[in-house]
């Protein structure tokens, strides 16, 4: 055996070295498959919750302006001299109720919106995990459940694309 | 030997090819992209693309009623979304109801307002239902089907874009369903 030929093994393995250690440190890396995700995020980007969020908003709006026209119509009124009190007690009544009925709708528009958006996104997280090997998918909402994370457990985005793309094709 | 391979298979081949497929189980084949299956929570939807050889293959008509049904459906496209519970062996709409009045509210949803919560993209149009029936079944299947149908705009006979399907339950608060019925399946 030559020293040239000696010297070749000894790269040899050195290269067969260096690749083992790449391997196993990049098998180290994907056997975490841990991932956190931003709830709150994934939430308002989730296009369900969009579309949802735009069809209530012409019912909202609605009601709105009717409880915005019956305060012009009582501060106007309140303001004419020797107006009947009786008439702006009624009018305060019927403002009163608009408001309130304003309040009501939207509260249950959130309510009813946050329910079906969770009751979509949960099994559509469940099979992002299962799909992409995750043993673990942290959801951050900015209530102190995860206090840092950089961007290498961040999987976001591609959470955001998996839920629109299931969403868009329904299946 | 060899040569009478070489004549019956291409006589097999031939045969095989001339056979005129099953419009109604091709459609309904889920493999073929015309029938989509759609699971949320424990509701089940199915919605099925029928298009016009379906249609007039479902009705049983003889040759020259199909003629002039396939002529009639022309520039429209027509769906049945049908929903069930899964587990529940009754009709959905008997599903979780505090009474009478509940059953009755839905019953009038899916009659009267469903058509309100869907519309087709058909290219860059959006098309409102042009005509639906909710085919109630009465309590004797574990389903219920809505049949619907879109016409497709301007002079467009035959649909040759993906047609995305997209309708909103609002009584099982399902959130949005929506499909594609890709233009590569029709």
């Amino acid at each position: 055996m030559t020293r040239t030929d000696l010297k070749q093994i000894l790269i040899t393995i050195a290269i067969c070295g260096i690749t083992v250690a790449f391997i196993l440190i990049n098998n180290q890396r994907i056997n975490k498959k841990i991932a956190v995700v931003d709830a709150i995020k994934l939430f308002n980007s989730f296009k369900m919750k969009q579309e949802l969020e735009s069809q209530s908003g012409g019912l909202l709006s609605a009601l709105g302006r009717q409880a915005d026209s019956l305060k012009s119509d009582l501060a106007a009124k309140s303001k004419v001299k020797d107006f009947p009190k009786a008439e702006l007690e009624k009018l305060y009544v019927q403002f009163r109720s608009a408001q309130e009925q304003l309040e009501q709708t939207y509260q249950q528009t959130n309510q009813g919106i946050n329910e079906e958006v969770w009751k979509r996104l949960n099994p559509m997280i469940d099979e992002y995990g299962k799909e992409n090997g995750f043993r673990l998918i942290i959801g951050a909402n900015g209530m102190g459940s995860v206090l840092y994370n950089d961007d290498y457990y961040d999987r976001t985005k591609e959470v955001i694309d998996f839920v629109n793309k299931k969403y868009e094709q329904g299946n | 030997m060899n040569k009478a391979i070489k004549l019956i298979l291409p006589l097999c081949l031939l045969a095989a090819c001339s056979q005129k497929r099953d419009p109604v189980k091709y459609a309904e084949d889920k493999s073929n992209g015309l029938r989509k299956e759609i699971s949320v929570g424990n509701m089940h939807y199915t919605i099925q693309y029928k298009p016009a050889d379906y249609i007039v293959a479902s009705e049983h008509l003889d040759s020259g009623n199909a003629a002039e049904r396939l002529s009639q459906l022309k520039g429209m496209v027509w769906f049945n979304i049908s929903f069930q519970v899964e587990g529940f062996g009754q009709s959905p709409l008997r599903y979780q109801i505090s009474g009478l009045d509940e059953y009755t509210a839905r019953q009038d949803y899916y009659l009267n307002k469903a058509p309100n919560d869907m519309y087709l993209l058909y290219g860059r149009d959006s098309l409102t239902v042009n005509s639906y029936w909710f085919e109630n079944n009465q309590n004797l299947t574990p389903y219920e089907t809505m049949v619907v149908g879109f016409k497709l705009p301007g002079a467009v006979e035959v649909p040759k874009e993906d047609l995305r399907l997209s309708y909103y339950d609002r009584v099982f608060k399902n959130g949005i369903i929506k499909t594609v019925i890709k233009k590569e399946d029709f």
